[in-house]
């Protein structure tokens, strides 16, 4: 059992480390915590489910996902945070919080309060791993995906223009302003590149458990974002190795301890992690 | 200085809400669902309210006088809920409440009403708890759904041991403890137990434990946003045992959400389509009706048939014994075998329903088909 | 009419305690707390439980207060070692934790909660009326505010001040922020667990619901909205958010989005609050 136990946890990790990514950056750079960050991956599922359902076109639907998503991170950046820097960090936090009801009680408006399931139906294949547990390959594309996108944003990150100006504003945007880097527009990419990879998240999520709703995004929020911190939050490695880290942790509590308890170990191994070691597992400067 | 008279403004208008235009010969009663936070339970019940509404007004009335629900969301929080009832007694002056309908609310709001006098009906509060709290309840309590459905498991399935998977909250939990009892009297053991939360959609801890043992019937007791992805994920970890589920499941949503996982699913209902009697009749007839004109809104006729039944019993206590809470509670006493699309319904000396039964569906070919 | 008109002012008058209470952590030291309303929930189950098993209200209602202000004690230890930004998801998750153990003990009756609680008594008679229980109240809303506005403006106060602007330099000046820091969760837990026990007393039924995170987020809107660190704001804000949901009663469907666009809109264009000044901003803003 452990070791499907494992499998188990490394699907759910993957797409927890997604999102956490998200948070990483955005917390990293601006320094604010995007409460509404579960929200901008609700949007993307719908955006997705919506597009398929109207139109039975996968590639056109996961593309209308993202774009949904980048769009909320958009506006959301451009109303509820950038007026909000510089000051005390409740104060954009609060301003989330607002910006996560809203937007999650117009979803529940909009697409009214009941779950959608996916419009396609994937029959599910499955592979043995060890001859000890089971995957299918809906669980293999889901890590794959995320993985995939992991390696793309490290590689944007740390080899691109773009990537290296965000990183600069990360370390000191007032450095980085004096030699010409664009500030706001570092912001904006880093909310939109957060949005989309919350947007696949979603919608890797709305096929998986063939369930969207407009709920569906305050749980698994609140978990990447532990997830971010467990794992050294402004930590591009930290967010991947924290996801999975609190997705397993998550997996084998339920599964050995108490299952009444599950959502609570991911917060349990947070605050273990952060006992032990403050910065969490990654984290460095700051 | 300017901040504090905003303030006082405010409470300038709570006070001045309660006045209502209502004219004087309307019959209020209120209403407390869960109409923002859980609509997809609050709205039929809101329908099934409406259809009696329009059919007693369309016949006259409450004797002459036109009946008028007042609708308050509980918000699914028992906090909201009482604040709703405070509401409707103090500022709309009911004397009866149907609501909330979750048992959290619903026993909040117990220790308040007999206080008060107002006669309150939950229509879906399935705790134990509320028995005897003074509320009256419109749905079967979960002994009685338990009672029937594992004998049905021992006598129909030939169960000979059970695995129950539950929603950690009070529904899901107190199915879990009630059918345990159940299993455990028709000598059918619980093998494993484990819990989800709501809200949750991965379940495949809790699974992965529960397929490491043997049984041929797994009881999965919960919301259907929950039950639903709970089956489906079981069928494709390999769980081919014989699936059972609660009232939570008894919609169409779930058939859709679960997908092919839900063929042969077992299931308890407060109500059946085919029950042929005209006034049942009349109200599918009405109930379909909306919902074709509303292709986007929940279609759960449960919920709303178990309403329609409360509503037009208290209308009927008030034609016969006036607008008061002893009137209305010395008729749903004393009622016998009225005729509701429910079943023939009396309550008993603790308020709870009495009807003959609560009947069993199965999924067969993506629909719910009467089971036995 | 009047029944209803009381129980909001109820209502007001508990909350603001809360309120008050947590701008103690938040407002006067400094630090985000976002799982109030477990401390909360903990006095009303102390408090509830105690008197079910026969003890007196003001026994109940101090020993309420001091349990809770020992698990403050337990939350602030952890809370020590991470720095703001964490400790608000460090104290959202200890919410998250209590909130589940309310719902899986059965000494707190599980996810039904607690049925039966009896009422507030005082000199051996309990208090049935609505206008006796305000009285109550608002009586301990006057203490606490006393208290509060003596705590701001005593070595204790001005230690948090410093601390809030700058800990480490507050280090620096030789102040045991590990100290104080602890203090505030005490005190503020305190006062959070005497509301509980008010609430319980009153409602004469809890369960884990009304005590979990959306709770904790209300409590720190109504510090936020109302003015960090300001006394006359918390109740301010306690007020704005208790009347705001029944103001709204016509607007039923709509509320959450009015409520959500009420805080974005407010920290945009009035961060400091209803009563904050913008100094206090400003004095905050360090990062980036």
């Amino acid at each position: 059992m452990l070791i499907q136990q494992l499998v188990n946890g490394l699907v759910v990790g993957s797409v927890y480390a997604l999102v956490a990514l998200g948070y990483t950056m955005i917390y990293g750079i601006l320094g604010i915590i995007n409460f509404a960050q579960g929200e901008i991956y609700m949007y993307g599922a719908f955006g997705a489910v919506l597009t398929l359902a109207a139109t039975g076109e996968l590639g056109l639907a996961v593309m209308a996902g993202v774009g949904t998503a980048c769009l909320v991170g958009f506006l959301l950046e451009r109303i509820a945070f950038r007026p909000l820097r510089g000051m005390h960090p409740l104060i954009p936090l609060i301003s989330a919080i607002g910006a996560s009801i809203l937007l999650s009680s117009l979803a529940r408006l909009l697409f009214g309060p009941d779950d959608r399931s996916f419009p396609i139906e994937f029959n599910p294949v499955s592979y043995t791993i060890f001859g000890a547990a089971e995957i299918t390959g809906l669980q293999l594309i889901i890590i794959g995906v995320s993985f995939g996108l992991m390696v793309i944003l490290s590689i944007f990150v740390n080899m691109t223009k773009h990537g290296k100006a965000i990183m600069a504003v990360a370390m000191d945007s007032d450095a980085a302003r004096l030699s010409g880097i664009n500030v706001n527009n570092a912001y904006v990419i880093t909310f939109l590149l957060g949005s989309a990879l919350s947007g696949v998240a979603g919608i890797l999520m709305a096929v998986y458990y063939n369930a969207t709703s407009f709920s569906m995004g305050l749980l698994p929020g609140l978990k990447a974002f532990s997830a971010a911190i467990l794992g050294g939050v402004g930590s591009i490695p930290g967010a991947i190795v924290g996801g999975l880290v609190l997705g397993i942790a998550e997996n084998l509590g339920a599964a050995y301890i108490s299952s009444s308890f599950k959502d609570a170990f991911a917060f349990i191994a947070l605050v273990l992690v952060l006992i032990i070691r403050p910065r969490g597992i990654m984290g460095s400067r700051k | 200085m300017k901040k504090i008279l905003l303030v006082c403004a405010l409470c300038m208008c709570v006070l001045g809400m309660g006045i209502s235009e209502a004219k004087a010969e309307d019959i209020k009663i209120g209403a407390i669902l869960r109409l923002s936070i859980g609509a997809s339970d609050g709205i039929p019940a809101k329908r099934g309210i409406e259809i009696a509404v329009k059919e007693i007004n369309a016949a006259g009335g409450i004797n002459g006088n036109p009946l008028v629900v007042i609708f308050e969301d509980s918000k699914d929080s028992p906090q909201a809920s009482v604040s709703a009832f405070q509401k409707l007694t103090s500022m709309d002056k009911v004397q009866v409440v149907i609501g909330p309908m979750m048992s959290g609310e619903a026993l909040a709001v117990a220790p308040i009403a007999p206080r008060d006098g107002i006669v309150v009906i939950t229509p879906t509060a399935t705790s134990p708890k509320v028995s005897g709290s003074g509320l009256y309840r419109g749905c079967t309590r979960i002994d009685k759904q338990a009672e029937v459905l594992t004998k049905y498991a021992k006598d129909v399935l030939k169960t000979t041991k059970v695995a129950i998977l539950y929603s950690n909250e009070p529904y899901g939990k107190g199915c879990n403890e009630v059918f345990t009892k159940f299993f455990g009297d028709v000598g059918i053991p619980v093998v494993i137990a484990e819990s989800f939360m709501v809200g949750d959609r991965d379940f495949s801890a809790q699974l992965t434990k529960i397929k490491q043992n043997e049984f041929d019937l797994i009881f999965i007791p919960g919301y259907l946003q929950e039950t639903a992805p709970a089956i489906s994920q079981a069928r494709k970890i390999g769980i081919n045992a014989v699936s059972m589920g609660v009232y939570g499941d008894m919609a169409p949503k779930y058939i859709e959400l679960a997908g092919k996982a839900s063929e042969g699913h077992v299931n308890g209902s407060e109500y059946n389509e085919a029950y042929d009697t005209p006034t049942n009749k009349k109200f599918k007839t009405e109930y379909y009706k909306i919902i074709k004109a509303n292709p986007t809104e929940t279609n759960n006729i449960m919920f709303a048939a178990i309403t329609y039944d409360m509503t037009k019993m208290v209308a009927k206590a008030i034609a016969e014994k006036g607008y008061t809470p002893e009137g209305i509670k010395g008729y749903l006493d004393t009622v016998k075998d009225f005729d509701g699309v429910t079943g023939k319904l009396s309550f008993d000396k603790n308020g709870d329903v009495v009807k003959q039964g609560v009947y069993l569906f199965k999924v067969k070919n993506g629909k719910y088909v009467k089971a036995q | 009419m009047s029944i209803y008109i009381l129980h909001v002012l109820i209502m007001v008058s508990l909350y603001a305690i809360l309120a008050l209470s947590l701008n103690i952590i938040v407002g006067f030291a400094g630090l985000v707390s976002l799982g109030h309303a477990a401390f909360f929930g903990i006095g009303a189950y102390i408090s509830g439980l105690l008197m079910i098993k026969g003890l007196g209200f003001v026994s109940a209602f101090f020993l309420a207060g001091i349990l809770t202000s020992v698990l403050g004690l337990c939350l602030a230890l952890p809370a020590l070692r991470v720095k703001d930004d964490y400790l608000a998801i460090v104290t959202l998750g200890f919410g998250i934790i209590i909130t589940l153990v309310f719902m899986n003990l059965d000494i707190t009756g599980g996810p039904d909660g607690l049925v039966g609680i009896p009422p507030v008594t005082l000199w051996g008679k309990p208090v049935y009326s609505k206008w006796a229980f305000l009285g109550l109240t608002t009586a301990i809303l006057f203490v606490m505010i006393l208290s509060a506005y003596t705590l701001k403006q005593s070595k204790i106060g001005r230690a948090w001040a410093a601390i809030r602007d700058n800990d480490v330099v507050a280090m620096f000046m030789g102040i045991n922020t590990s100290y104080y820091k602890v203090l505030a969760f005490i005190t503020s837990s305190f006062w959070a667990g005497l509301a509980g026990s008010l609430y319980a007393h009153y409602t004469a039924y809890i369960n884990p619901q009304t005590f979990g995170m959306h709770t904790s987020i209300m409590i720190l809107s109504m510090v936020v909205l109302g003015g960090i660190g300001s006394i006359t704001g918390s109740i301010l804000g306690a007020t704005l958010l208790v009347l705001l949901p029944e103001i709204l009663r016509p607007l039923a469907d709509y509320q959450d989005i009015f409520y959500g666009a009420l805080l974005v809109f407010m920290m945009v264009f009035r961060p400091q609050g209803i009563m904050g000044r913008v100094k206090i901003t400003e004095m905050f803003g360090r990062k980036k």
